[in-house]
């Protein structure tokens, strides 16, 4: 998924909330739809507010900021009362309202605000070093797609194609995993965490990218063989089908790394911007929001302009 | 740094083998995976909770506990619902619908555009494989000023059109007007006709062999359009459906990259068929047929979007 600028977007379309609020990927790009407007809520707020509470609050102002409901920001007044809704709202899904008591002594939370093991409590350098390595990353998968189209005619002749469908095919293929990353990488980074699936796609990554250059004829052709739908262009041309699979895979990697990527800065934005919380902080916040809204920003630029316009 | 993939692949090609690029992205991709290995951290706040609450329930022998951030949704079910709700956006709502479909002929335009330069460039122009890599720039520089475009006009428009609107409603005694996500749409009616003038441009100019800057140059106007109507669409998805903006962007990137990847594949053939002229004239003719998708959501968006409303995927 590529999300121009999503901090950009409109907040001002309410929304129902209903049942959803437990749907993280759409949390956190809610979060995303007015940093300006969520700060302002945080900021009513002490410090030690939780993610999840910040979301509610987000989802509780928008449903009370709507036209139709006057007093817009009353329920946000008195943390307690986000305490409660939260409560609720956990209680409604897993149907347990009638033990809300107990229910209370058996939650895990963080240990207090300043948790270091809260992400929102990383310090500095670690927030800003993930932000480097990823964005590292992500600016390689672009490149990668793009250096390789010059090269087609001359792979073409090393292996004595003349399909012209396959030519094109063994560029276009790896716009197939950008179709399948987000279906199934955010959601499996929802539910084992970003680090797995980070290290699982940088291993397939590089094993794909250094795959392309052996001739797979032999060993990994039976391999392949149920992959047969993705090259029915000809069935016998000597480019290898290894190669078309590779491909494909390596996107559907670096699809799921840009879309990891773009909820975990929009995740680290949210951190840096509003970590401080308090008004003490408000030009450190200020700095900080100007260069994570600068990485933020090089999403679209590095993703999908590199990727549609530099890209081939 | 977007023009560096082509023209440094063309080069590195040329010089190398194809193989190299393969070796040079490896070792880039290695050298970040080293350090994602040693620095990354685990981000995502209710992984962390959950295994907190899965070492708790071992020390402290009580299995009632549970991360204050679980969904209450089995994986299974997790992931079913990611999967299923994007699906249910294309069949139910028609704007989600046209646009992924307009949006993945553009994409798949483009994608077609990537796979036949080498053949044009070459056969035509008799370009070397390193100078067609620089056949790519015309692309690259108008995406580049699409998006400065887009930055630079839609948060305007979107405040401007809200102004006015605001001023109407006030003189009229009306509540106050909110944001409406057809703000977002304006830009993309001059990049929906740029595209087909573009491909015009390219087609024919390309055809009679005129100067090879000025093919180039004009694929600029595909570029400028193709971001314009690709970076609106993605504003609009995500202020229409807020908080299913998500499953909105996935439908829309599945359709995309669908038809960007089969799209090409005509590519070749129809060059062949229909020569330069005539076949990026009919690329510009699909996207004419297309271009009542943004007049239209302008003028019935919002009944649309009311008429068929998603929440319920």
């Amino acid at each position: 998924m590529s999300v121009p600028d999503v901090s950009k977007a409109s907040p001002t379309l309410p929304s129902p909330l209903e049942t959803n609020n437990n749907n993280t990927i759409e949390n956190t790009l809610q979060l995303e739809h007015s940093p300006a407007q969520f700060e302002k809520n945080i900021l009513h707020k002490p410090i030690d507010d939780s993610s999840l509470k910040e979301e509610y609050a987000e989802d509780i102002e928008k449903s009370s900021s709507h036209p139709s409901s006057p007093n817009g920001r009353g329920s946000l007044e008195n943390p307690n009362d986000i305490n409660d809704k939260i409560e609720d709202g956990e209680n409604k899904t897993s149907g347990e309202a009638s033990v809300e008591e107990e229910e209370d002594m058996n939650l895990v939370w963080w240990d207090g605000p300043d948790d270091p093991h809260n992400p929102q409590n990383f310090s500095k350098s670690v927030k800003v070093v993930t932000l480097a390595v990823i964005s590292g990353i992500t600016f390689v998968t672009p490149l990668a797609s793009s250096m390789f189209t010059p090269g087609v005619p001359q792979l073409m002749e090393e292996f004595k194609s003349t399909s012209v469908e396959l030519g094109s095919f063994v560029v276009s293929v790896y716009v197939l995993g950008f179709a399948i990353g987000p279906l199934l990488f955010a959601p499996l980074s929802e539910i084992y965490g970003r680090l797995p699936i980070y290290h699982l796609c940088n291993v397939g990554f590089l094993a794909f990218t250094v795959g392309w250059n052996f001739n797979p004829e032999q060993p990994l052709r039976s391999l392949t063989v149920s992959l047969d739908c993705l090259c029915t262009s000809d069935q016998s041309q000597h480019v290898d089908r290894f190669q078309i699979f590779g491909r494909h895979f390596w996107k559907c990697s670096s699809s799921q790394r840009y879309e990891v990527r773009n909820i975990l800065i929009r995740n680290s934005l949210t951190k840096l911007t509003f970590k401080g919380g308090g008004s003490i902080a408000d030009i450190f916040i200020q700095e900080e929001r100007g260069v994570a809204m600068a990485l933020f920003a090089m999403g679209p630029v590095i993703g999908p302009v590199s990727m549609l316009s530099s890209h081939p | 740094m977007i023009i560096v993939g082509p023209v440094a692949g063309g080069f590195l090609t040329e010089a190398k083998g194809w193989r190299w690029v393969f070796w040079l992205l490896a070792m880039v991709a290695g050298f970040f995976a080293l350090l994602s290995l040693i620095f990354m951290r685990e981000t995502y706040a209710m992984v962390i909770l959950q295994k907190k609450t899965e070492r708790l329930r071992k020390e402290t022998r009580n299995s009632n506990l549970r991360s204050k951030l679980d969904s209450g949704l089995s994986h299974k079910d997790y992931f079913l619902r990611s999967i299923i709700r994007p699906a249910k956006m294309l069949v139910f709502s028609p704007i989600v619908l046209a646009l992924s479909v307009y949006v993945g002929i553009v994409y798949g335009y483009l994608y077609l555009l990537f796979t036949t330069f080498s053949l044009v460039f070459r056969e035509s122009y008799n370009f070397s494989t390193g100078a067609v890599g620089l056949s790519f720039l015309g692309i690259g520089v108008g995406s580049f000023l699409g998006l400065g475009y887009c930055g630079w006009s839609s948060d305007k428009l979107l405040k401007r059109r809200t102004a006015e609107a605001d001023a109407v409603a006030q003189a009229t005694g009306e509540p106050a007007a909110e944001m409406k996500p057809e703000y977002r749409l304006p830009p993309m009616l001059p990049a929906s006709v740029l595209l087909p003038a573009g491909f015009l441009l390219y087609g024919w100019t390309a055809n009679y062999h005129v100067h090879y800057i000025v093919p180039i140059m004009s694929t600029s106007l595909i570029g400028l359009g193709n971001i314009a109507i690709f970076m609106v669409v993605s504003m609009y998805l995500i202020d229409t459906y807020t908080i299913y903006a998500a499953s909105a962007l996935a439908t829309n990137t599945v359709v995309r990259s669908v038809l960007g990847a089969i799209l090409p594949l005509a590519g070749q053939k129809m060059y062949k068929a229909l020569g330069l002229g005539w076949g990026n004239t009919l690329l510009a003719f699909i996207a004419i047929a297309m271009m009542p998708v943004p007049w239209v959501l302008l003028k019935w968006g919002e009944k649309l979007r009311k008429k068929f409303p998603v929440k319920n995927l």
